[in-house]
């Protein structure tokens, strides 16, 4: 980082703290506070929905994942515009009649207060230690790769963020997200044209693409139905369905958001933006990872992109055998280098011509030899670390940020994950705050104080939980490549979550009883299947459609035997009283 | 002095044709998908 970068990098966080102090300097009652007193556009929100959902693990992991791996990972968005129609003609109307601040609020007056907590029980648990890791991963990567000290690095996220967070509320999270989410893409677009200038003279952006292709990488889509397969298209659409009903229907840190728009209708369009934008800007994000592949044809880039365990390695028994395959590394880089060239002229010949096929087997071969030392490399790494789980394609596009993004340049893409991390952890705190002031601290101990006292404590409930992320932030970055397990932790609660509010809102014979049964019973399906040794290994995108499915039935079942639901009290919306 | 009109209830907008334009959008977004894998295939 040069002084150019850091002022850019200043400037951003100097700027996103004083317009997120600014955006909630009028917030003084609660409803302000955690609803922006229903006033915001459609498209703020639109952006702000995004925006939490875009985090740091997101724009430096998917990048990760498109270099290793190509766009198969776009898949996990397909059920997402369908989710957005039916929650835009079910729960989102349904929620903002109702007036109220918590998605799970809605729970006591349909069922009772027992399935209302737990719902927001299992909600604070899972978000509060997946906002850590959100501020963890971005953390990690940034202190190794800057050679900051990790415990720098969270504050430099979490401390802006609680800051902005604890005085604005909601309008100030959701005016940063905007201006967040204008940062992300504007640096995303600058990381795209120094990828495609970076590239030698006579290969063309397109000729990038086929190269890359040619090893499978733009293969975004596959039909076939394995259920060990996390990225297929059938998994995308079911499971991604399930996902995205639940993430954006009944997660507070989603639900929140839409709640602040200034009509039913609002809320509505502001869903619907994402059904609109969100693949495509997902395929842009993985068509970025795409191209990093095809310029680290071409430029050079380090053995292993996670230099963590470099050290230990070379300070081992073993460090002449990782010396011996960086050699090799060297020698087998310089020959794709050259078989990428060749399959670049290659491309402007009919791709059936026997020049241009030998051309395209010649660098499959070259890539594969790659990947073989690649992958010789990570299993000595493995061998004398003992950390079984580690892995590199986290540092793929930061390792090309600091290497060959110019001065200024570098410092706007630091900001971008900044923002990234920023934009998802201060909605994820906004509605923690939000879901421990209305569903514990007002319903059952504090019943009737002023709105000054709820605004005060809430505040300090954002503290607190801004604090509390921060330290398991510090604790994950301890747990090394285990992060991305804590990553899929949210599978594990997401069906059966979903399962009581399709139960709450599509079946009039459910009782209390009965949801509440049914959610600890999906609850505890989805905790077998995925730790069980049998099926342990199905994709956790199914997790959430077995978790509602088994939640439904369950409690269809038990208050089919507790006597039903005697006063029928069914889907009809209104203020809570 | 004369009374304010009360608000009147916000009216449901009928967004058929957007549910329509969202499932056609997704439809060509995955044929384009397709497409993109086969010509750089």
């Amino acid at each position: 980082m040069r002084w150019l970068d850091w002022t850019v990098v200043g400037v951003y966080l100097t700027w996103i703290i004083w317009s997120g102090l600014r955006a909630g300097r009028r917030t003084n009652e609660l409803d302000g506070y955690f609803r922006a007193n229903r006033s915001l556009p459609w498209w703020a929100v639109g952006l702000s929905v995004m925006a939490t959902q875009l985090s740091a693990i997101t724009l430096v992991g998917t990048t990760g994942k498109a270099y290793a791996d190509g766009m198969r990972f776009v898949q996990i968005y397909l059920g997402l515009p369908i989710a957005m129609i039916i929650l835009s003609r079910t729960l989102v109307p349904f929620f903002y009649k109702s007036g109220v601040f918590t998605a799970y609020e809605y729970l006591e007056r349909r069922f009772d207060v027992k399935t209302r907590s737990l719902a927001s029980i299992v909600f604070l648990a899972q978000r509060g230690l997946s906002c850590g890791v959100v501020i963890a991963a971005p953390s990690i990567i940034l202190s190794i790769v800057l050679g900051w000290n990790i415990i720098f690095t969270i504050l430099a996220i979490g401390l802006p963020t609680i800051a902005y967070t604890m005085v604005g509320g909601v309008q100030a999270v959701t005016w940063t997200d905007v201006k967040q989410m204008v940062v992300i893409v504007f640096a995303m677009g600058s990381a795209v044209t120094v990828l495609i200038m970076g590239l030698p003279h006579g290969v063309s952006a397109g000729d990038a693409l086929h190269i890359a292709g040619s090893v499978g990488r733009l293969q975004a889509i596959d039909f076939k139905w394995d259920l060990h397969q996390d990225y297929t298209f059938w998994s995308g659409l079911f499971g991604g369905l399930f996902l995205s009903l639940s993430y954006f229907g009944t997660d507070q840190s989603q639900v929140q958001r839409y709640l602040t728009a200034s009509s039913v209708n609002s809320s509505r369009h502001s869903l619907l933006m994402s059904a609109f934008v969100k693949i495509p800007l997902q395929a842009m994000i993985l068509i970025t990872g795409v191209l990093t592949f095809s310029f680290f044809l071409f430029n050079k880039n380090p053995m292993l992109f996670n230099p963590v365990h470099e050290k230990e390695v070379l300070a081992s028994t073993r460090a002449a055998e990782y010396q011996g395959l960086e050699k090799e590394y060297d020698l087998k880089f310089a020959e794709r280098q050259v078989a990428a060239q060749a399959l670049a002229e290659a491309g402007k010949l009919d791709a059936s011509a026997p020049a241009a096929v030998a051309a395209r087997d010649a660098f499959k071969k070259a890539n594969g030899d790659v990947g073989a030392v690649r992958t010789r490399a990570a299993t000595l790494v493995k061998d004398v670390t003992h950390d079984s789980l580690y892995k590199d394609v986290n540092y793929v596009f930061p390792t090309f940020i600091l290497t060959y993004m110019p001065m200024g340049l570098m410092g706007l893409m630091i900001a971008a994950i900044l923002s990234a991390a920023m934009s998802a952890s201060s909605g994820e705190l906004n509605a923690l705050a939000t879901a421990t002031v209305m569903d514990f601290y007002r319903r059952h101990w504090n019943k009737d104080a002023e709105d000054a006292k709820y605004l005060w404590f809430s505040k300090v409930a954002t503290l607190f939980w801004g604090l509390f992320a921060c330290a398991v932030a510090y604790y994950a970055a301890n747990l090394g490549s285990l992060i991305d397990v804590v990553n899929q932790f949210g599978s594990l609660f997401y069906g059966s979550m979903l399962g009581v509010f399709i139960l709450a809102l599509a079946t009039k014979s459910t009782n209390g009883t009965g949801a509440f049964v049914g959610f600890l019973a999906g609850l505890a399906t989805v905790f077998t299947f995925a730790f069980h040794p049998e099926t342990k290994s199905i994709s956790y995108l199914w997790h959430n459609v077995i978790g509602a499915v088994v939640c439904v039935m369950v409690g269809m079942t038990v208050s089919l035997f507790t006597g039903g639901n005697p006063t029928r009290k069914g889907v009809e919306a209104g203020p809570i009283s | 002095m004369a009374q304010a009109p009360a608000a009147l209830p916000e009216k449901d907008q009928d967004l058929t044709r957007t549910y329509a334009l969202v499932v056609v959008v997704e439809i060509l977004t995955v044929a384009a998908l397709v497409l993109l894998g086969v010509y750089f295939g």
